[in-house]
């Protein structure tokens, strides 16, 4: 019996380049072997042989018989290659006992080739197999030649010979599979030998055992000959049952792992990747897709692992067609490329489907696809129906759960972001107190990091006991604003729920033992701070607005009361007194609507900017000319230029913050107003400065603000609206100018108007003129 | 004897029309347009009202009152009788916060800007004649009244 190597199961490992090589090499080597055994037998008779005669039919008959033991192999599987046991040697041996040795060499390997083209082997392996044959041939028929040159009876030589060349042959073969399934599979040749090592050698030993019993029944009683395939036919039976029973144990393995990799909760991709190639392996199919989950999954090439596909790839008639009892897909409905498949249903839902399709790519190899009754296809076994069946519900209960879990981390890392990106903060306290969760926000909003939050050292700056004694509450929700001051100093108002939850995260009306308290903060500093500003500005202005009234009302009430016992004189003083309060509350109610106005940047009730050419000079004389009580105090420094301003608007500007100066320095101190240009000359700046308290570096900034001053409301020394500066900032750059303010706290400020220059000179001076 | 009666107010016009009002009554006014100013004059002097502005620059007005009522650390002509003085508050800060604080301070009325001058009068005379009681209670209240302890009311009230 000999030993045939198709190596490499070619489904699993394509295209490497090692085993290309493997392959080259031993073909190259062995058909040279061939031709030199060949040429140097021709050339030298040295032994007689049985059979000279002209007839052509025995040498068919040898052909056919090195073609039949090529058909009849046992398969042998180590790891994803597969090694096929042939009696190959055995007829290489017989022919090799009755032919010339030239003939014993080439035509069994013919025969091989013949048979090896009829089933459809792969390329590669046939390739490889001859080589391997033909340098085992060689090194056999040289052997016997050697060991035994002068022909004749069977002796203890020539049996010596055959046992030399057979075991050469068988270890030939052996090593070199062992270099191929090293190269493809990474087997290490050391421990492949070794378990194969005594194996070759009772095949080599059986091989010639038939071989020699065969030729010598054919001697002495030719009419016996047939029979002496009877022990072949026996050994063959016994390999295969052992080979089989290999297989079964191997196939067990793998459906123990695909239900492994089945069992667990997967996605869709996660279980293709894990059940593919268990799949494959335990129904010998090619290719396997996976339709669920709205993908469908399939491998590109056999032995892939499965990727996503378009679903148009796929029918998806398919899903329907699929029962819980595997079905034969019809030709209408197959995979592209596929030649048969069975298709089962996946339950995935109550009311979703999906399906799981096994088939083959390729047409069978072996006597399938010869045998005329044979199927030609790949087809699932009776005896796999049920394993199918169960596996496919157990890889739809995974996927389920599978789904299930996909939903969930989607949802969990939804409520991630949501907590992640939430304006308010979020924290969870857990029964102990101990912080389970900070969010971004609460560690902005507390100025604690979470990780200093979660620590037990750094006690957060919202204590649990602290916030369950602010937000007693006997509902649900527990609600309340705190002002709370943080490591850093500054204080914040914050906005507090509190809901207690039980682990299974129903709320709980109150704070219970075992209880996780969770705490939503809304920061609403800054909203606090505008309500503050605004009830601020209203108290300011109508404590403004009832200042010129309070006045009015009574001395228009007393001179309706009392008018008899006031004395002319009197009655002339309160009238005029009536008249400017009155003046001055019309005032302070055009600031007001002004301030709305230049606030409210859009629509017509914008301010109008009537710009015209202004010398410096007036404008500086018509803004002092308002404060005949400042008079004495101001000094000026003028700068002749013409400017580009509404004259109007720009002495309301500087007579405001000549207004400041007076209102904010020290009595009878000089107010200084200093006209000089700036910019390249494109821009004048008057400058007014006082000697005043001066304004803090942090308030500066704000003094433009509307309805911002200095002092508390209620402790005001001035009786400004608080947006004086607030207008005429807005007025300025209305002007295409600005105001500028610097202070030095104690010795005053300095408040600059700037205006553009006029680029018209002679309109410029035409108002000189003038 | 004119009554002597103190007007507290930042703003002079508020002052004057006080003054005017007051005249016309003949009260003998004096002005004081700060809170220092008005305690400086408080102990110097002896007055039959106050009538005092809130907001005011310095020294707030219900700090002044305060001041007043407490009566403590300041020279003889500041103890005992003087710390009862009427005081009216007469101010634009009427909201509910300050009315009640005023009240809690020690004030004697509260009348709101703007203000009717013959509101003030009355008010003035009650405070002035220490009759303030009359305007509270029910009937029962004229009985007290009869009974002459109105200093002992007036504290009672103006606590």
């Amino acid at each position: 019996m000999a030993e045939a190597t198709p190596a490499t199961d070619e489904q699993e490992h394509p295209g490497k380049s090692g085993v290309f090589t493997v392959v080259a090499v031993v073909l190259v080597a062995g058909l040279l072997a061939v031709a030199l055994t060949g040429l140097v037998l021709s050339s030298v008779t040295i032994m007689p042989y049985y059979y000279e005669g002209d007839a052509l039919w025995p040498y068919l008959l040898f052909l056919l018989f090195a073609a039949v033991a090529e058909v009849f192999y046992v398969p042998l599987r180590h790891g994803d290659a597969q090694e096929q046991l042939t009696f190959f040697e055995a007829v290489l041996l017989i022919g090799v006992l009755i032919f010339a040795p030239v003939i014993a060499l080439v035509l069994p390997l013919v025969g091989f080739l013949v048979a090896g083209l009829a089933l459809g082997l792969n390329t590669r392996k046939i390739l490889f197999n001859l080589g391997s044959y033909a340098l085992g041939s060689a090194a056999l028929v040289l052997a016997y030649v050697v060991v035994f040159p002068d022909g004749g009876e069977f002796s203890v030589i020539s049996v010596i010979g055959l046992l030399v060349g057979g075991m050469l042959f068988s270890g030939i073969n052996m090593l070199l599979l062992a270099w191929i399934l090293n190269a493809d599979q990474g087997v290490p040749p050391g421990e492949f030998i070794r378990e194969q090592w005594l194996m070759s050698l009772v095949m080599a030993v059986g091989s010639v055992g038939i071989a020699a019993t065969a030729v010598a029944l054919a001697q002495t009683t030719p009419v016996l000959t047939p029979f002496a395939l009877l022990p072949a036919a026996a050994l063959w039976l016994a390999y295969n049952s052992s080979a089989q029973q290999n297989a079964a144990l191997e196939r067990n393995r793998w459906i123990i792992r695909l239900n492994t990799a089945v069992s667990q909760p997967r996605s869709t991709t996660h279980m293709a990747e894990n059940a593919a190639h268990a799949l494959r392996r335990v129904f010998e199919a090619d290719d396997i897709c996976l339709m669920a989950d709205g993908v469908t999954l399939r491998a590109d090439e056999p032995g892939e692992q499965l990727e996503p596909h378009p679903p148009a790839e796929l029918d998806h008639r398919l899903v329907s067609f699929a029962t819980a009892q595997p079905r034969a897909i019809p030709t209408a409905l197959l995979p592209p490329n596929w030649r048969s498949g069975v298709a089962v249903e996946l339950v995935l839902a109550d009311d979703e489907r999906g399906a799981l399709l096994l088939g083959a790519t390729r047409r069978p190899a072996g006597l399938d696809r010869v045998l005329p009754w044979a199927s030609g296809t790949w087809q699932l076994r009776d005896v796999d129906r049920p394993v199918l069946q169960a596996l496919t519900a157990s890889m739809a209960g995974a996927l389920r759960a599978g789904q299930h879990l996909t939903a969930l981390t989607e949802e969990t890392a939804k409520l991630t972001a949501v907590v992640d990106h939430a304006t308010n903060g979020i924290a969870v306290y857990g029964a102990d107190g101990s912080v389970l969760m900070w969010s971004p926000a609460m560690a902005t909003i507390s100025a604690v990091p979470a990780a200093d939050a979660r620590a037990a050292t750094a006690a957060p700056v919202l204590s649990l006991q602290e916030l369950a004694d602010s937000v007693r509450g006997t509902r649900g929700v527990n609600n309340a604003e705190l002002a709370v001051v943080r490591d850093d100093g500054t204080s914040r108002d914050l906005n507090v729920s509190v809901v207690w939850i039980d682990d299974t995260g129903s709320s709980l009306g109150h704070n219970t033992a075992g209880a996780l308290a969770i705490l939503t903060v809304q920061d609403v500093t800054r909203e606090r701070q505008a309500e503050r500003a605004k009830s601020d500005f209203i108290a300011t202005i109508s404590h403004e607005l009832r200042t010129p009234i309070t006045p009015i009302k009574g001395y228009a009430q007393l001179l309706s009361t009392r008018w008899e016992q006031m004395p002319l004189a009197k009655r002339e003083k309160v009238l005029r007194t009536i008249s400017d309060k009155a003046d001055h509350l019309s005032r302070l109610v055009d600031d007001l609507l002004l301030a709305s106005n230049v606030s409210g940047s859009q629509g017509e009730a914008k301010l109008t900017i009537e710009p015209s050419d202004v010398p410096a000079t007036e404008l500086t004389d018509l803004a002092v000319a308002g404060f005949p009580d400042l008079r004495g105090r101001i000094e000026r420094t003028d700068h002749d230029c013409v400017l580009r301003c509404d004259r109007d608007r720009a002495v309301q500007c500087l007579g405001n913050l000549i207004s400041n100066a007076g209102k904010y320095s020290e009595p009878g101190s000089v107010i200084r107003v200093v006209t000089h240009p700036c910019e390249g000359e494109s821009y004048v700046e008057i400058a007014v400065h006082d000697h005043g308290r001066g304004i803090p570096g942090d308030e500066l900034g704000r003094v433009f603000d509307r309805f911002y001053r200095v002092e508390d409301p209620m402790t005001m020394t001035t009786g400004g609206s608080g947006l004086g500066l607030y207008i005429s900032r807005e007025l300025a750059r209305a002007m295409n100018g600005d105001i500028l303010a610097e202070s030095t706290l104690g010795s005053g400020s300095v408040f600059t108007l700037r205006l553009p220059i006029s680029r018209s000179p002679a309109s410029g001076a035409d108002t000189e003129a003038r | 004897m004119t009554a002597k009666i103190l007007v507290v107010d930042d703003e002079p016009s508020v002052r004057a029309l006080v003054r005017d009002i007051l005249e016309l009554d003949d009260y003998e006014v004096f002005e004081a347009k700060d809170g220092d100013e008005a305690l400086e004059r408080f102990r110097a002097d002896h007055y039959d009202t106050v009538i005092l502005d809130i907001m005011m620059p310095g020294i707030s007005g219900l700090d002044v009152l305060r001041e007043i009522r407490a009566g403590t650390d300041h020279p003889e002509g500041y103890t005992g009788s003087t710390s009862d003085t009427p005081v009216i508050l007469l101010t634009a800060a009427s909201d509910d916060d300050t009315t009640w604080e005023g009240w809690t301070s020690g004030a004697s009325v509260f009348i709101a800007k703007p203000f009717d001058p013959s509101n003030l009068l009355e008010w003035l005379d009650r405070t002035v004649n220490r009759r303030l009681e009359q305007h509270f209670g029910p009937a029962e209240d004229e009985d007290l009244e009869g009974s002459g302890d109105l200093s002992a009311e007036f504290r009672g009230l103006s606590e």
